[in-house]
């Protein structure tokens, strides 16, 4: 006999046909990461981690994506705040265009950053011949390329939690005689503390499985452009169990963010809709 | 009811989507080719299907090396042309023995137009003041260079490895770099974007290039015509675009 | 630290058109109902809001004039704000949230904490320095608020509803320490407040506005006398 509380449970739990689709998504998610794991030469991975191509790509991909990490920060945090608190113009426009990099296949951002920072490019033909500096083939145009694909995940992530901190805090601040940057300091990036975090972190992961734009624009050459993600690609075609071992290890730390980060981050990835 | 039709006609155009498109009537043919092919077998492919209207061939180009590794992983090709035969016999077990020869090539030293930074000899790629890039290994440009550098005994001054020798290409005529090693056809076609500077006969080698059917291909009949082609009248195209003959 | 303003700011869909003047050691007190104004008046004299028209003077200084384009920004105005919600910083101590004006100003960290003490002294909270705003009530939060609102030294304090978040059984009590602490200010005050109980304990003076414009000002005696509008007899109606 169906008591009047059991019914009420069932009805609180997932109709079964959303269920039954839902599982068919988390299959089609888990599947391609169990067979790789299936794959992968387990009683070699710690020889083939030890391989110095290996261990070159690896810490490359540490430094730059950290750096591109900080880029994002310094760079991130400003705009982030332009675009919660400004009013001007074309605040819309200008927002699209600093996340489009989020939605564009990562190397028609490389093929942008190449044409316009390459040595010959429309800007880059400059540093070139003022500073003899080039951009392509160097380890700044790793950083370059994963920020320009990393930092809207920080912008939005930030941006949002700035529109959500009351600015009315701000407003105090201000009226007990803080300057605009005194009171950012002490109120508001205490208050958006738990986003700033999120941002650089999501940031940091995004710029270290950057592919498209760096391999297109900075090249590839162990310790100064390869980086774990094109080491992969490379791998493929030559020796199948280095891109199965890199392949785990990104997967590792990719999960170990995500997880870590647990719904925090979330705010960001549907974007805004003001 | 909306509901339902909805799902059905959404489920259709996933179907339809996946099942592609096809010029109606014409047989297909898919063709793989290396990167140092991908322009002469565009007009290759018009040349033949102008004398071939029933069949419609379409080409995919790419390091000889990647493509290997596609067919490995069970590419629906029928024919696939290398830039060497040491890749064509790393995959001999998925293809119609015997490969052929169909063509040659001879690598030339590519250079930014008007050859500004004075590049005159291999030698010139040990300088520090160049940027010089060639393709990583297992692409066979890259086999050939290490076999004329070692040939001339110089270590060149190598800053990126690019993923196969289009990329060379790309860096140089856009001024990202200053000197690689192409093949000839490379420089060829790329006409007042790029110069070239050749190298000695004895240091220089002479690419081959090995043209097979797929064994699990269906449409071998086609696919020998479409090799005796380059063997025919295409020699005509190969040579003017700078190919030798075997 | 007397303020001089006739000024109107005009929005959209409401218009605010005013003339105030408050001597110093004064206190007046500005009703109304809601939307009228009030918090608008407020902002704008705190330098949160600029005005279209008119200008605002204090101590013979222009903070805001727009047709000289003149327009000093709140964080260089001498003038405390009491908010509503009292907006006690949550991640700072409550001894950390009273030096905050002095710290953002330049002053070191013992002198601000030892003049901040001071005022926890002076509004009876000493012992409540450590503590977190979460952690205490709403009257000792007002306080706090006025204890941080007055050590940059204001010389126009004002006061958004100071009671208004309270319950009514706090309120009185809170209402007459109020207006103690109040009496030791000598810069001039301006108090919000829907209540005109609050009116006649705290204030010298009373000004209502209704719809963006003063329909009344005087003491509070001469207003509840003569009422002018509906509003005006149905607000001091039953307050005797």
């Amino acid at each position: 006999m169906k008591t009047a509380r059991s019914t009420r449970r069932a009805h609180d739990r997932a109709p079964w046909p959303v269920v039954i689709v839902a599982t068919l998504a988390i299959a089609f998610f888990a599947l391609p990461f169990i067979g790789l794991l299936g794959r992968t030469p387990w009683s070699d991975l710690f020889n083939v981690l030890g391989e110095s191509r290996v261990r070159t790509a690896l810490w490359l991909s540490i430094r730059t994506s950290v750096a591109s990490a900080i880029a994002s920060l310094t760079f991130g945090v400003p705009l982030a705040w332009v675009l919660a608190r400004g009013r001007f113009p074309g605040r819309s426009a200008v927002r699209a265009l600093c996340t489009m990099s989020m939605v564009l296949p990562p190397v028609v951002g490389g093929v942008a950053l190449f044409f316009s920072f390459g040595r010959q490019g429309v800007f880059g033909r400059f540093l070139d011949d003022w500073f003899s500096f080039q951009f392509t083939f160097s380890v700044w145009g790793v950083i370059l390329a994963q920020t320009f694909v990393a930092m809207p995940y920080l912008v939005l992530t930030v941006e949002a939690a700035i529109r959500q901190a009351d600015a009315r805090f701000e407003d105090a601040a201000r009226s007990l005689g803080g300057s605009r940057w005194y009171v950012f300091r002490r109120i508001t990036a205490p208050a958006i503390r738990p986003a700033l975090i999120a941002g650089a972190v999501l940031a940091w992961a995004r710029a270290l499985g950057e592919f498209g734009a760096t391999i297109t624009f900075a090249g590839n050459f162990p310790g100064t452009t390869q980086t774990m993600s094109i080491a992969t690609y490379l791998a493929l075609d030559t020796d199948a169990r280095e891109a199965l071992v890199l392949s785990v290890v990104m997967i590792a730390t990719s999960f170990a963010v995500l997880f870590g980060l647990r719904d925090r981050w979330m705010g960001a990835a549907t974007g805004m809709t003001r | 009811m909306r509901v339902r039709v909805g799902f059905i006609f959404a489920s259709l155009a996933v179907l339809g989507v996946a099942c592609g498109g096809n010029d109606a009537g014409r047989r297909q043919l898919d063709v793989m080719a290396a990167s140092s092919l991908a322009s002469a077998f565009e007009i290759l492919e018009s040349e033949f299907e102008a004398a071939n209207p029933n069949i419609d061939v379409r080409v995919t180009s790419g390091a000889s090396s990647n493509l290997a590794l596609q067919i490995e992983n069970g590419a629906p090709a029928d024919v696939f042309a290398s830039a060497d035969e040491s890749t064509i016999t790393k995959v001999a077990d998925f293809l119609v023995p015997d490969y052929r020869v169909f063509a040659t090539n001879q690598l030339q030293i590519m250079v930014a137009s008007g050859n500004p930074k004075n590049i005159r000899s291999l030698a010139d790629l040990e300088r520090d003041d160049l940027i010089v890039i060639t393709a990583q290994e297992g692409v066979p440009v890259r086999s050939y260079t290490d076999d004329v550098l070692a040939r001339a005994g110089v270590v060149a001054n190598f800053r990126s490895f690019e993923a196969n020798v289009g990329g060379i290409v790309t860096k140089i005529t856009n001024g990202a770099a200053d000197a690689g090693i192409v093949y000839r056809t490379d420089v060829i076609a790329a006409g007042s974007r790029a110069s070239g500077v050749d190298i000695p006969a004895d240091q220089n080698v002479v690419a081959r290039y090995p043209i097979a059917v797929l064994a699990s291909s269906t449409r071998r009949d086609d696919a020998n015509v479409f090799i005796a082609f380059l063997d025919g009248l295409g020699r005509v195209t190969l040579r003017d675009l700078g190919f030798g003959s075997p | 630290m007397t303020l001089d303003a006739r000024f109107s700011i005009v929005r959209h869909t409401f218009t605010l058109d005013v003339d105030v003047h408050v001597a110093p050691g004064e206190t007046l007190a500005v009703l109304g109902p809601n939307g009228a104004g009030k918090t608008t008046l407020l902002r704008a004299l705190a330098g949160l809001a600029p005005i279209t028209n008119g200008s605002i003077s204090l101590d013979g200084t222009v903070l805001d004039e727009p047709d000289h384009s003149v327009f000093v920004p709140v964080e260089k105005r001498p003038v405390g704000l009491v908010f509503q919600d009292y907006l006690l910083f949550p991640h700072m101590t409550v001894i950390e949230n009273v030096a905050f004006g002095l710290r953002a100003r330049g002053t070191v960290r013992e002198s601000a904490r030892a003049r901040a003490g001071e005022l926890l002294e002076w509004v009876g909270l000493s012992e409540h320095a450590e503590k977190k705003p979460g952690q205490i009530s709403g009257g000792q939060a007002q306080r706090v608020a006025l204890a941080r609102a007055m050590a940059v030294s204001p010389r126009l304090l004002l006061l958004d509803e100071p009671l208004a978040a309270l319950d009514v059984t706090t309120r009185r009590s809170v209402r007459t320490d109020l207006s103690h602490l109040l009496a030791n200010v000598d810069s001039a005050r301006i108090l919000v407040t829907h209540d005109p109980r609050d009116a006649r304990v705290l204030a010298d003076r009373m000004m209502i506005i209704e719809n963006g414009r003063i329909v009344q000002s005087g003491s509070f005696d001469s207003i509840a006398a003569n009422p002018a509008t509906p509003y005006v007899h149905e607000l001091l109606g039953d307050v005797s």
